[in-house]
């Protein structure tokens, strides 16, 4: 029976392969879709984590962009009174609180902008992944900058060059170059926080102050208290998660209505596929009847090759997949909110086979009302057409 | 300082080509991109270069710039090591490798410096230079003052290494060579 599945699939190669490159394609989009969600909550889930931080302090305005915008190294166009930061440490359930400044130095004529952040020790604590790869520890006096990689390469510093700010007209020495991160901090130039505050014209001025409490569980107990300091909001790293989900669920709905079509339309081409071939084959099919073959034998054939056909398509959707995934990855890290470094995109096993099952189901459906025609036949077809 | 420690940087990208090619070619009307692998010229391209060629000079990105009548020239772009920061450099070149004009299209040096080797003045030193002309600021280019001249020569040797890529790349475009990169249309 299978050797006379596979003849059969192969005996129509073009209609067949057509077939196959639709389930394969739809397959693809539906795996990489389904992966993407869960890639992404994970990967989120566990940069907020890694970085410690339960809350944030952010100056008056949308706390979800502000946090954003901290988060990635991006400029606000408001600020927080220093004075925040003494109350923000003075709170008892407060372990760290790491004063931020982000300024955004943009050179008209270079069509770039330098991304200046100043911050004090107590950042690191917040930055795990903060490795220094070349240079000191830390900055020996104010006039000091720590380049991030990617800063780094561009401007093809190592410690002890010099550095000049051309906007700012200061210079600096470069006191050490960090490791690649993946995080937006590859591409910044860190300062101390005295200094980004005078360079900017921010003295007594802050970005954000992001904040770990001794313990997670306190973070309802502290919201309200911090968000009672003048000119700032607390927002909560669960708080932005849940945002960043809803946003991109929205956007999943979509895309995975797209992907219902996508496998609506494979499943209506296994049925003209079969179809075309029952009305083609009327002669062979009549013949193995009257050879022998009963009605659910014939059914079972041509469900067979729809199975087998959806089977194949579904593996090769699956390596499809695992191939463009990382170059969707590059491109949906452009246009998401929030794209942690980690990877958003991981193609799981249960993903596979869930999406495999799904394909094998359609194509089984979508082989019923051919296979019950092609069982229907009688065997004196044969005859006739002899 | 050693140059293995700094950072890979991502490829210098041209980023004003429409200013560019008006200021170098104002008789453009495309200009295609084009990636020649030279890997398998490092020892040639040491024995010319007088070092061991980087990383990034294992390819060499070609901007050919067209008009309506045919093939004007290249454009070439390159990040050199400036003395407070890295200096891009835009090359233009007649289609034998003759340099048109040299571009500094970013750097980061105090003003001293960077009105010096951003002068039409300075910068017009290069014209008329190829892939054969010692380029050493005071001799072969005009000199600068004291402070511009490491960054200078930063330049000079960058635009030198330039053209020598390319002098290699169109040999081998020349030859047969399996080389050949992908032509991107702008």
């Amino acid at each position: 029976m299978i050797r006379l599945i596979v003849r059969n699939i192969l005996r129509r190669p073009l209609r067949n392969g057509l077939t196959f490159a639709g389930i394969a394609v739809a397959m693809a989009v539906l795996v990489c879709i389904l992966s993407f969600g869960d890639g992404y909550r994970r990967a989120l889930k566990s940069e907020l984590d890694r970085a410690g931080v339960q809350m944030m302090l952010v100056p008056l305005g949308c706390p979800y962009d502000a946090a954003t915008r901290v988060l990635k190294n991006n400029t606000l166009e408001t600020s927080l009174p220093e004075t925040a930061l003494d109350a923000v440490r003075s709170d008892s359930v407060v372990s760290v609180a790491a004063p931020l400044l982000m300024a955004a130095a943009p050179r008209q004529n270079d069509r770039r902008t330098d991304i200046w952040v100043g911050l004090d020790q107590t950042a690191l604590s917040l930055k795990p992944w903060w490795r220094v790869k070349n240079g000191q520890h830390w900055f020996s006096n104010a006039n000091e900058v720590i380049l991030g990689a990617d800063a780094a390469g561009i401007e093809m510093r190592a410690p002890g060059d010099k550095f000049y700010s051309p906007e700012m007209r200061r210079q600096f020495t470069v006191a050490a170059v960090l490791e690649r991160s993946g995080t937006s901090d590859d591409s910044a130039f860190f300062v101390p926080l005295t200094t980004a505050q005078e360079m900017f014209s921010q003295r007594g001025r802050l970005t954000a102050i992001a904040i770990r409490l001794k313990d997670p569980a306190l973070v309802r107990e502290a919201a309200p208290r911090l968000q009672s300091i003048p000119g700032a909001q607390v927002v909560t790293m669960a708080e932005m998660m849940g945002t960043f989900l809803n946003l991109l669920g929205a956007v999943r709905t979509l895309v995975l209505a797209v992907a219902a079509i996508a496998i609506a339309v494979s499943a209506l081409t296994v049925f003209n596929t079969l179809l075309a071939a029952v009305l083609e084959r009327t002669n062979e099919l009549a013949m193995l009847r009257a050879i022998g073959a009963s009605r659910p034998q014939v059914f079972a054939l041509l469900v067979g090759e729809a199975v087998l056909l959806t089977l194949c398509g579904a593996v090769a959707g699956g390596i499809f997949a695992m191939m463009i995934g990382p170059r969707i990855e590059a491109l949906a890290k452009g246009w998401i909110p929030f794209a942690p470094a980690d990877v958003i995109l991981a193609i799981s096993p249960a993903a596979l086979a869930r999406c495999s099952l799904l394909a094998l189901v359609v194509g089984a459906l979508a082989a019923l009302y051919p296979a019950w025609r092609a069982a229907r036949m009688e065997p004196a077809l044969a005859a006739k057409s002899e | 300082m050693n140059a293995a420690q700094i950072e890979l940087a991502p490829l210098c990208p041209w980023r004003e080509p429409q200013r560019d090619l008006q200021a170098l070619f104002p008789g453009a009307t495309n200009y295609t991109r084009e990636t020649r692998i030279l890997s398998g010229l490092r020892p040639q391209l040491q024995q010319r270069l007088g070092r061991v060629p980087t990383a990034e000079e294992n390819a060499l990105l070609i901007h050919r710039i067209t008009s309506s009548t045919g093939r004007l020239g290249s454009v070439l772009v390159r990040r050199v090591k400036g003395e407070h920061g890295g200096i891009e450099i835009v090359t233009a070149t007649d289609p034998h490798g003759t340099v048109g004009a040299v571009l500094v299209q970013s750097q980061r040096e105090p003003p001293a410096i960077a009105q010096t080797i951003s002068s039409k003045e300075w910068l017009a030193g290069f014209t008329g230079k190829d892939a054969n002309s010692p380029l050493r600021v005071g001799h072969d280019l005009p000199d600068v003052v004291k402070e511009a001249r490491s960054s200078a020569q930063a330049i000079a040797d960058g635009v030198r290494s330039q053209l020598v890529l390319l002098s290699f790349a169109e040999q081998s475009l020349q030859a047969p060579n399996p080389g050949r990169g992908a032509a991107g249309k702008h």
